[in-house]
C-alpha cells in the first residue's frame, strides 16, 4: 500500500515504527510512544469484528479522529496516536503513560498552600490550572514549535482581563521562532525574552499551578510547554523574584515583616562581600575601632589581600553549590555540610582565610537562599563578583559604582514591554500591594492597570 | 568594545590610590605631643594586632616615640620607627601637655589628609605615664580615655579637636579635660586655654559647678549637709540692652535631708526650692565672677554677645551679667496624700 510505504520511508524504517496488517486494514504506531494495552483494547478488539466502518462507533477510545492529510498522519503518529488505514484514515489516541503523577513542588516548597505541582504532560498541567479557574474565558491557544520536536505550546490567558497588546506581543514572538526544537520551557523562555544580553530573567518559571492561577487572575500570560514541568509566566518583574506568590497565603501583617527581611537579604547577598572588602582594604576609618582591632587580629595570619580571599571563598562556595545541585541525592546529602564546615574550618586553621571572611560569605550565601529562582541566584552571583572587582580598585566608591551599574541595568530591562522595575518605577499601587508589601486581602480590590485595561476590579462591585 | 576598554582603563589608571590592606597598617589609637627642651616629642599608642585577643599575657599595644624641633619631622621620625604604614584615621585622643601650642600642631594635622580630626583633645602632665599605664578594664589607654570622655555629656562635641581649634582661631577660650592616673585613668578637672596659651585648671568646686551647668547628671548641690541631685537642666542666655541674663532651670531630686522636713506639706517643697535656688545662685554667680576676674569665658557668653553686638565687642570681664535661677525639686511621694 502506497501510504504505508510512504510512512515507512518518512520514518526511515525506524525500529519502533510498528505496522500491522489485518485483512488489508493497516494499523501504524510508534511502539515507544503508545500503550500496547490501549491498542489492544481500543483497536485490535474492534478490528476482529472485521468491520472498520463501525470503528468510530464501536471503539472505546476517548479520542478518535478522521485524518485528512499526510502531514496530520505524521503528526498524530509522533504524538502517540495509532493510525488505522482502511478506506478512510483514523487516528486513535493510544498514548502510553510516559509521565509521572502529580507530585509536591520541589523547587518552590512552602508550608501552606496547595501541594500539587506540574508534571511533564501539558494536558495534566492544563487540567491543574482549569481545575482552579473554571471559566470559559480562560483561553488556551496552541502552537507547535520546532522543526523536529514539534513541541506543543499553549498560551493561556483570561480573555476579559489580559491586555491584548501583551498577548499579541507574546504570540508574535512565538510565531517568529524558527528552531530545530525546544525540549523544555526554559528554552522557550530564553527565546521570547525582550533582551538577550541580560543577567536577570524576565519571565518566571514555576511549577506551582496555584501561582499560575493567581497570575492569570492578575492579567498575566502563562505559557505551557509539553514535556516540561514548568510554566512560563510573562510579564515578570524584579520584585516578583524577590517575593514569592505563596506570601498571599499568610496574614499580611506577618508576611510584610518577612518581605522587609527579604529586601535586606537582597542587599546583603549582592553587596555584603564587596562592602566588607571595601572597609577592610580602603575605608578602615568607617569601622568602629574595637571591631577593627578584632578584624586586624583575625586577619594577621592571612597572607592574601582581602579581595583575593573573598573571590577564593566565593568560587569555592559556587563550586559547592554546583556540586550540591549535580550530585545525586542518593549518594549522600552531606556534601554541602562537609564543604561548609570542614573546608571552612580547615581554611581558617591553615591561614588561607580569616574567620570573619567565612562569616561574611556564609551570610551572603544564606541570604541568597531566600530566593528560589535559580536564575536570579546566578545573576546575583555576577553582580557580587562585579562589585568585588570594582571595590578592589576603588573601595567604597567602587561599591557605589556597582550599585549604580546594577540599578541602571535593571532599569534598562523590560518584560513584555513593561519596565522590569515595575511596580516601583513606574509606581503602581495595586501591584505594589501584591509584590512588595501586601495589604489586607479585603482591601486588595484592584488589578494593576499595566496588566489589564478592561477589568480593573477583582473584588466587590 | 570601546566602552569596555574605557572602563577598564579608568579603573586601572585611577584605582588603588588609597588602597591599604588591613595587615599592612599600624593602627594608631592615640597620639601624645609634648614639648621638651624646645623640641616636640611625639608618642604614638599603636595597637598590637599580633596579640592573641584571649591571652592576658600578650601585649595589646605598644608605644613609638620620636623627638625633633619641628612637629612634622618628629611625626616623620615616629612613622619611620613603625614597621608598618601608620594609620591615623582611628585616632581617639590627642594628649598634649600644657606648654604645647595648639594652633601650631593643628596646622600640621589639618593639612595632613591622613588625619581624621574628630578625636578628643585632652591635657595631661606626663604623657608617658598615661600611655605606659595598663588599665584592668581596657588595655588600650586611648580607647579608655575616649570612653571616659564620651560618657560625660559636655564632652560629646565641644571637646573634639576641630571644634576647639575653630574656637581658638576665632579668639575664644577653650577648655580641655585634664587626665590623670588616680588608681585608674580619671578625668580630674578641666584646663582652660585663653588666647592659645594655658591659663589655669578649674578647682574641684568650680569643676562641680561647671559640670551641672553643662548638664552633667547626678551632680550634688549641698546646703548645710542637705543635698539634692540635678537630673535635668537647661542653661540659656538672654542678651538684651547690653546685658546678659544667665537663665538656669533645673529639675532635681532630694538626695539627703538632715532636718526633719514635712514632705507631705506642699509648702515644704516651696521652701526647699527657694533654699537651693539661693545656693545655686550663689555658686553660679561666684563661679562666673571669678572667671570674669581672670577674663576667662568657658561658657561661650562672649561669643554670643559679640555676635549680637558685633560693632561693640567686649571681653567677658566687661559684660554685665544677671542671673535667673529656677529650681524645681521633685515632689515624689506626695501621691499618698490623696489616698484615703
Amino acid at each position: 500500500m502506497q501510504l504505508v510505504d510512504k510512512i515507512k520511508n518518512t520514518f526511515n524504517n525506524s525500529s519502533d515504527l510498528i505496522i500491522k496488517n489485518n485483512n488489508n486494514i493497516y494499523i501504524v504506531y510508534l511502539e515507544s510512544l503508545c500503550s500496547q494495552d490501549k491498542i489492544n483494547e481500543y483497536i485490535l478488539k474492534v478490528l476482529t469484528i472485521k468491520n472498520s466502518k463501525k470503528l468510530q462507533d464501536n471503539n472505546a477510545a476517548p479520542n478518535t479522529k478522521v485524518v485528512k492529510s499526510y502531514d496530520e498522519i505524521i503528526n498524530f503518529i509522533l504524538n502517540g496516536f495509532t493510525i488505522i488505514i482502511d478506506k478512510q484514515v483514523y487516528a486513535v489516541e493510544t498514548k502510553g503513560d510516559l509521565i509521572r503523577g502529580v507530585e509536591s513542588p520541589t523547587t518552590e516548597p512552602d508550608l501552606t498552600g496547595p501541594k500539587d505541582s506540574f508534571n511533564e504532560s501539558i494536558q495534566t498541567n492544563l487540567g491543574l490550572i482549569k481545575r482552579r479557574i473554571k471559566s470559559p474565558l480562560l483561553i488556551s491557544d496552541d502552537y507547535f514549535i520546532g522543526r523536529y520536536t514539534k513541541t506543543k505550546v499553549s498560551i493561556l490567558y483570561i480573555s476579559n482581563i489580559a491586555k491584548k497588546d501583551i498577548i499579541d506581543n507574546i504570540i508574535t514572538k512565538i510565531k517568529n521562532i524558527d528552531i530545530d526544537g525546544i525540549t523544555d520551557a526554559s528554552h522557550l523562555k530564553q527565546l521570547i525574552s525582550d533582551k538577550t544580553n541580560t543577567l536577570f530573567p524576565t519571565a518566571i518559571l514555576t511549577e506551582r499551578p496555584d501561582k499560575v492561577s493567581q497570575d492569570l487572575l492578575d492579567g498575566k500570560i502563562v505559557i505551557l510547554v509539553d514535556s516540561s514541568p514548568f510554566a512560563i509566566i510573562i510579564p515578570a518583574f524584579f520584585a516578583d523574584f524577590v517575593n514569592p506568590a505563596v506570601d498571599s497565603y499568610k496574614k499580611y501583617t506577618n508576611i510584610n515583616f518577612i518581605k522587609l527581611i527579604r529586601f535586606i537579604c537582597l542587599v546583603c547577598t549582592l553587596f555584603l562581600p564587596a562592602f566588607y572588602v571595601a572597609l577592610i582594604s580602603y575605608n578602615q576609618a568607617s569601622i568602629p575601632l574595637n571591631l577593627l582591632i578584632n578584624f586586624a587580629i583575625q586577619r594577621q595570619s592571612v597572607p592574601f589581600p582581602s579581595y583575593i580571599e573573598a573571590i577564593f571563598i566565593l568560587i569555592i562556595c559556587a563550586i559547592l553549590r554546583e556540586s550540591d545541585i549535580r550530585f545525586p541525592a542518593n549518594y549522600g546529602s552531606s556534601i554541602s555540610i562537609v564543604g561548609a564546615l570542614v573546608m571552612g574550618d580547615a581554611a581558617v586553621n591553615a591561614g588561607i582565610v580569616s574567620p570573619i571572611m567565612i562569616i561574611v560569605i556564609a551570610v551572603t550565601y544564606i541570604t541568597s537562599m531566600v530566593f528560589t529562582d535559580i536564575e536570579v541566584i546566578y545573576s546575583f552571583r555576577y553582580v557580587r563578583f562585579l562589585s568585588i572587582i570594582l571595590v578592589c580598585f576603588l573601595g567604597l566608591y567602587g561599591l557605589y559604582m556597582a550599585i549604580f551599574f546594577f540599578l541602571i541595568h535593571i532599569c534598562n530591562l523590560t518584560s513584555a514591554g513593561i519596565p522590569y522595575t515595575f511596580p516601583l518605577a513606574p509606581f503602581n499601587k495595586p501591584y505594589f500591594n501584591k509584590a512588595i508589601f501586601n495589604i489586607s486581602r479585603k482591601k486588595d480590590k484592584y488589578r494593576s492597570s499595566y496588566l489589564t485595561n478592561k477589568n480593573y476590579r477583582k473584588q466587590g462591585d | 568594545m570601546k566602552k569596555l576598554l574605557l572602563i577598564i582603563l579608568i579603573i586601572l589608571l585611577t584605582g588603588c590610590y588609597d588602597y591599604k590592606e588591613l595587615n599592612d597598617i599600624a593602627i594608631i589609637s592615640g597620639i601624645g605631643i609634648s614639648k621638651e627642651n624646645d623640641e616636640y616629642r611625639v608618642i604614638y599608642e599603636v595597637i598590637n594586632t599580633e596579640a592573641n585577643k584571649e591571652s592576658n599575657n600578650d601585649i595589646k599595644k605598644y608605644n613609638v616615640e620620636a623627638q625633633d624641633k619641628n612637629l612634622s619631622n618628629a611625626i616623620s621620625k615616629a612613622n619611620e620607627a613603625l614597621a608598618k604604614q601608620p594609620y591615623f584615621e582611628q585616632i581617639k585622643v590627642l594628649l598634649i601637655t600644657k606648654d604645647v601650642n595648639i594652633l601650631d600642631i593643628s596646622d600640621y594635622i589639618f593639612r595632613n589628609e591622613k588625619f581624621n580630626t574628630s578625636f578628643y583633645l585632652a591635657l595631661c602632665d606626663d604623657i608617658d605615664e598615661i600611655f605606659d599605664y595598663t588599665s584592668v578594664n581596657e588595655p588600650n589607654n586611648s580607647i579608655a580615655i575616649n570612653n571616659l570622655l564620651k560618657k560625660i555629656n559636655y564632652d560629646k562635641i565641644t571637646n573634639l579637636f576641630d571644634f576647639n581649634v575653630d574656637n581658638l582661631m576665632q579668639g575664644y577660650d577653650i577648655y580641655l579635660p585634664y587626665i590623670v592616673i588616680d588608681k585608674e585613668l580619671a578625668l580630674k578637672t578641666i584646663g582652660i586655654f585663653d588666647n592659645n596659651s594655658f591659663k589655669r585648671y578649674l578647682t574641684n568646686e568650680e569643676y562641680r559647678i561647671f559640670k551641672y551647668l553643662n548638664k552633667v547628671k547626678e551632680v550634688p548641690i549641698i546646703n548645710n549637709n542637705d543635698s539634692i541631685k540635678i537630673y535635668s537642666s537647661k542653661l540659656n542666655y538672654d542678651i538684651k540692652d547690653s546685658n546678659v541674663t544667665i537663665k538656669y532651670d533645673a529639675k532635681a531630686s532630694i538626695n539627703y535631708l538632715t532636718k526633719q522636713y514635712n514632705l507631705r506639706n506642699q509648702n515644704t517643697y516651696q521652701d526647699l526650692n527657694n533654699l537651693f535656688k539661693d545656693t545655686i545662685y550663689n555658686e553660679i554667680s561666684t563661679f562666673i565672677n571669678n572667671l570674669q576676674k581672670d577674663n576667662i569665658d568657658i561658657l561661650g557668653i562672649t561669643k554670643l554677645y559679640n555676635t549680637k553686638y558685633y560693632k561693640n565687642k567686649l571681653d567677658i570681664k566687661d559684660i554685665k551679667l544677671d542671673y535667673e535661677i529656677n529650681v524645681d525639686i521633685d515632689k515624689a511621694g506626695t501621691a499618698f496624700k490623696e489616698v484615703k
